[in-house]
């Protein structure tokens, strides 16, 4: 899939501005930015989850097995929905519906993308669920939402987004509501699937750990922009934004003795707020005269894109 | 489900003995003599000594509410001063009035009610949607007994179609077509009620629309008529059915006025005429009955409540 | 109530009262309600003024005269202006209405918070809230008027006392919600006593939401005295009250339909322009106690 352009706007507020990234089957992409950075509108929008809201597509491409999908008919673009992209969210306490049992939530996915009965569908929900790694599946499809643990949820929901075998899952922020250990099986669990069926995977975070550990390439974003995007291994060896490399020094390391964390200075602007120049410059320790007057161009070195007038070099 | 039924039915004991309370000694807050009371002006001292004996009035209060316990349990309310019949037979002449009128006024508002409110919510912001959200509004708004008069001159006196008052049994001459008497009272009495239930199944759907299992059931590419009926629905339901113990409590208080503009032998109309009359062995079984009535209304809301809701059984 | 910023030297005065109208910027039908409910209460106090006619004086010749040009709303059966009534009707409205909004306000308010506050006493106050409001509205206010004599302080009393069951009842909720607010915590930490928490601390947090209780009670006692009059348990018969008229005239309406509408439309007017005052105040509050509100 491929996003070209892509922004969104609430009222006259624009929130995403020119986004654009592709992905391939297979491959995770990691998308990571502190909170309200646009992230998960970016995620919504190509999901086509914005109508009856107050926030508003005003241009760009959504190239998705050949057709850019926000051109497509509403049943066109329905159709798409769940069976050929499917989308996990942040919350599993309350993503689910909680008058539905389980097994009810995971056989309306099906029927509703394939020709098949009620009795094969509830032996299809029972399958995926076993392939989501929970025990004794037959009698988890009787249970309702509120009977089961966090991570179980979530599991639940990737059972729901797996039912019609997917070629792109969208999951945002999957475990940032869970334990860090039950962190660790979801996004295992979501490793092991992705590789199973060959899927495209985009990965919504603010946490780079998480990003670390399971994807291929990172795209980072700040108000509303991506700043930096190249391959994960090169991110972490070599990041060139300072607002990267901020990100990179705030991971308190296990290994040494911290004091005292490395944060940020300042706080993410409020959408409303007008920046001139580089979104960024207020917080950048680099920042000169002209990253506050002029907005930085995105520039290509290798496979590696970056905006900004004084990128951090490799020695850092 | 069957304990918790009946750990809801316990728990309604204590109001019903309070109530049952309340309401025996509300004859003793009337100022003055209550034999005298009961007996009326014209009743010499000789009576009112003779039915003071008769009522226990004499004997203590704790012992005289016991007494009037006793007999309520087995079915004994008393006697009405005016018809000097037993009170629940009063009762029971008006109960299918009443049981029809209660019956037909459901039947608009939830026929009107709950596809109004919910075609306003999925329409929201739209025209249909203020203007319907308006309406209801000023139906809420209007007295009951000037929209009964109102109806009775537009369709009783004006254009002849309908009765204007009265109500002979279906088990007289005329059958089931009698039930058109109570065509007027029942639209009177189901306006403000299925007013106040589209605006709360329309407030309740907005609610539930920006819940976020609604958005996973749109990325399941679900069609949105089947979003708004299976999950949104089906999820505002819950606080609708709460809301009809309140309904019934608000019906009641309409039932008492609508009867009495359209002339209704019910409950409501027995109500109004045994308090200007002053039989209170009447008012008293009535509203006992009603209480009663209303917490058995409250038990079945409660009831509905958790088969709607599965998370309400386990609490 | 919304927060803005507002400039230094707006006074203190000036901010009240543009917080107290920022419900209505933008909501057309609710700003029109406002200014009748206004109108309504000009002709309440100002009646003896307005009105062309003594409201109580019988005129037999005059007997149920059409609406025209001597008569704008007509007479009644007893030749009395109707007009002239309606305006003093407005009188009456106005009392019952804030009468019951003072009564229950403050016993039901009263009764919620200090249950809120001290749970031992609260759990039998509320359990006798509780018993009261197993009665349905009218049937209770019906059942006290037959304690007492007919009159415009009774009615307000019998009226009040049903409204203060529900208010007691929303208070106490949210009270219940304050109370395990951290500054009410960092008040008790601070040594401060109970009654100045209750005052100082939670009280004003719930100006907003009572004001907005306030407007949905004046409505709905304006509907429950219209009943009582109608049942002939409210006012006494001679007061010219909208109901009164109304139950009076009821017998002619099918000679004189100006006596069934004018009076009619009036409470509608009224409690529709409340309803709809109510809803925008309820609009703007603060959404942890939109909930709690009963209103239509």
């Amino acid at each position: 899939m491929d996003v070209q352009n892509l922004s969104i706007s609430v009222g006259n507020n624009p929130i995403v501005r020119n986004v654009s990234f592709s992905i391939e089957a297979g491959k995770t992409l990691g998308i990571v930015g502190e909170s309200g950075c646009g992230k998960s509108l970016t995620s919504l929008a190509i999901m086509g989850l914005l109508e009856g809201t107050q926030v508003r597509l005003t241009s760009g491409r959504v190239i998705f097995e050949g057709t850019d999908i926000l051109k497509v008919s509403v049943s066109e673009r329905r159709a798409l929905l769940g069976s050929r992209m499917a989308m996990i969210f942040q919350e599993p306490m309350t993503s689910l519906n909680p008058v539905y049992r389980i097994g009810d939530q995971i056989v309306e996915m099906i029927l509703q993308h394939e020709p098949v009965g009620r009795t094969a569908a509830m032996q299809r929900a029972a399958d995926l669920l076993r392939r989501v790694r929970i025990p004794d599946p037959e009698s988890r499809l009787k249970s309702f939402p509120h009977q089961l643990s966090g991570g179980m949820r979530q599991r639940v929901m990737i059972a729901i987004a797996l039912a019609s075998n997917p070629v792109l899952l969208i999951a945002d922020e999957p475990t940032t509501a869970l334990d860090v250990t039950v962190q660790a099986q979801i996004l295992d669990l979501l490793e092991e699937l992705k590789t199973e069926s060959g899927m495209g995977v985009i990965l919504i975070s603010h946490d780079l750990g998480v990003i670390a550990q399971t994807c291929h390439s990172v795209a980072v974003m700040y108000r509303g922009q991506i700043v930096e995007a190249c391959s994960t291994v090169e991110l972490f060896a070599n990041p060139l934004h300072p607002y990267t490399g901020g990100l990179i020094v705030s991971i308190p390391d296990a290994y040494s003795n911290v004091d005292e964390l490395n944060a940020i200075p300042g706080r993410v602007p409020t959408i409303d707020e007008r920046i001139s120049g580089c979104a960024f410059h207020p917080r950048c320790h680099c920042a000169k005269d002209n990253c506050s007057t002029q907005a930085p161009q995105t520039i290509q070195r290798a496979d590696h894109l970056y905006q900004c007038h004084y990128p951090l070099e490799a020695s850092s | 489900m069957l304990a918790f039924t009946i750990k809801r039915i316990l728990a309604t004991v204590p109001t019903l003995i309070a109530a049952s309370m309340l309401i025996f000694l509300f004859i003793h807050l009337i100022p003055g003599d209550p034999a005298a009371i009961l007996l009326g002006d014209t009743a010499t001292p000789e009576e009112i000594a003779v039915l003071t004996k008769q009522m226990g009035l004499d004997q203590p209060v704790y012992v005289q509410y016991l007494k009037w316990l006793t007999n309520l349990l087995q079915g004994d309310l008393g006697t009405s001063i005016f018809f000097q019949v037993p009170v629940l037979s009063v009762i029971a002449d008006g109960a299918e009035t009443s049981g029809f009128l209660a019956l037909m006024t459901m039947i608009w508002i939830i026929v009107l009610g709950i596809p109004i409110g919910a075609i306003a919510a999925t329409k929201h912001g739209t025209w249909i949607d203020q203007i319907t959200s308006g309406a209801a509004m000023f139906a809420a708004s209007v007295p009951t007994f000037w929209l009964g008069l109102y109806l009775i001159l537009i369709f009783a006196v004006g254009l002849g179609w309908l009765p204007s008052s009265g109500y002979p049994s279906i088990f007289e001459e005329g059958g089931l077509a009698n039930l058109r008497y109570l065509l007027l009272p029942s639209l009177t009495l189901a306006a403000p009620n299925a007013a106040l239930i589209i605006r709360l199944v329309r407030a309740s759907m907005l609610d539930v629309q920006r819940e976020d299992y609604v958005r996973t059931a749109r990325s399941k590419g679900l069609h949105p008529v089947r979003v708004a009926y299976k999950h949104v629905f089906r999820n505002a339901l819950i606080a609708v059915a709460a809301a009809f113990g309140f309904t019934f409590a608000a019906l009641v208080s309409e039932a008492v006025v609508t009867e009495t503009v359209f002339s209704l032998p019910g409950i409501g109309r027995t109500v109004v005429q045994s308090i200007l009359r002053r039989d209170y062995p009447v008012i008293q079984g009535v509203i006992l009955v009603i209480v009663v009535l209303y917490m058995v209304v409250n038990l079945l809301v409660d009831l509905a409540y958790s088969w709607l809701d599965p998370r309400v059984s386990l609490k | 109530m919304m927060v803005r910023e507002t400039p230094i030297l707006e006074t203190e005065k000036t901010r009240f009262l543009s917080n107290l109208l920022l419900p209505f910027r933008g909501r057309i039908l609710a700003s029109i309600g406002l200014a009748w409910l206004v109108l309504m209460a000009f002709f309440a106090i100002f009646a003896p003024w307005i009105t062309p006619y003594d409201p109580l004086a019988i005129e037999p010749v005059a007997r149920l005269t059409e609406p025209g040009a001597t008569h704008f709303f007509g007479t009644d059966h007893f030749g009395r202006d109707t007009f002239s009534r309606c305006i003093y009707g407005a009188r009456m409205a106005l009392l019952i209405g804030l009468g019951t909004v003072f009564v229950s306000l403050t016993v039901g308010g009263f009764i919620g918070m200090v249950s809120a506050y001290f749970t031992r006493i609260g759990s039998v106050l509320m359990r006798v809230v509780d018993v009261l409001m197993a009665f349905p509205a009218l049937l209770l206010a019906l059942v006290l008027m037959t304690l007492f004599e007919r009159s415009v302080i009774n009615t307000i009393i019998v009226i009040g006392i049903v409204y203060t069951t529900t208010t007691a009842r929303i208070l106490y909720g949210m009270v219940l919600k304050l109370k395990n607010e951290v500054f009410v915590d960092a008040a008790i930490c601070s040594g401060v006593g109970h009654t100045s928490i209750l005052l100082r601390h939670i009280l004003p947090n719930l100006i907003s939401p009572l004001l907005v209780q306030a407007s949905f009670i004046f409505a709905f006692a304006q509907l429950q005295a219209a009943a009582l009059d109608f049942l002939g348990l409210g006012l006494p018969p001679e007061i010219p009250s909208w109901g009164n008229m109304l139950s009076e005239s009821r017998i002619y309406v099918t000679r004189a339909s100006w006596l069934l509408i004018y009076p009619g439309l009036l409470i509608i007017l009224s409690v529709f322009s409340m309803n709809l005052v109510g809803d925008a105040a309820r609009d703007s509050l603060d959404p942890r106690f939109k909930d709690d509100i009963a209103g239509v």
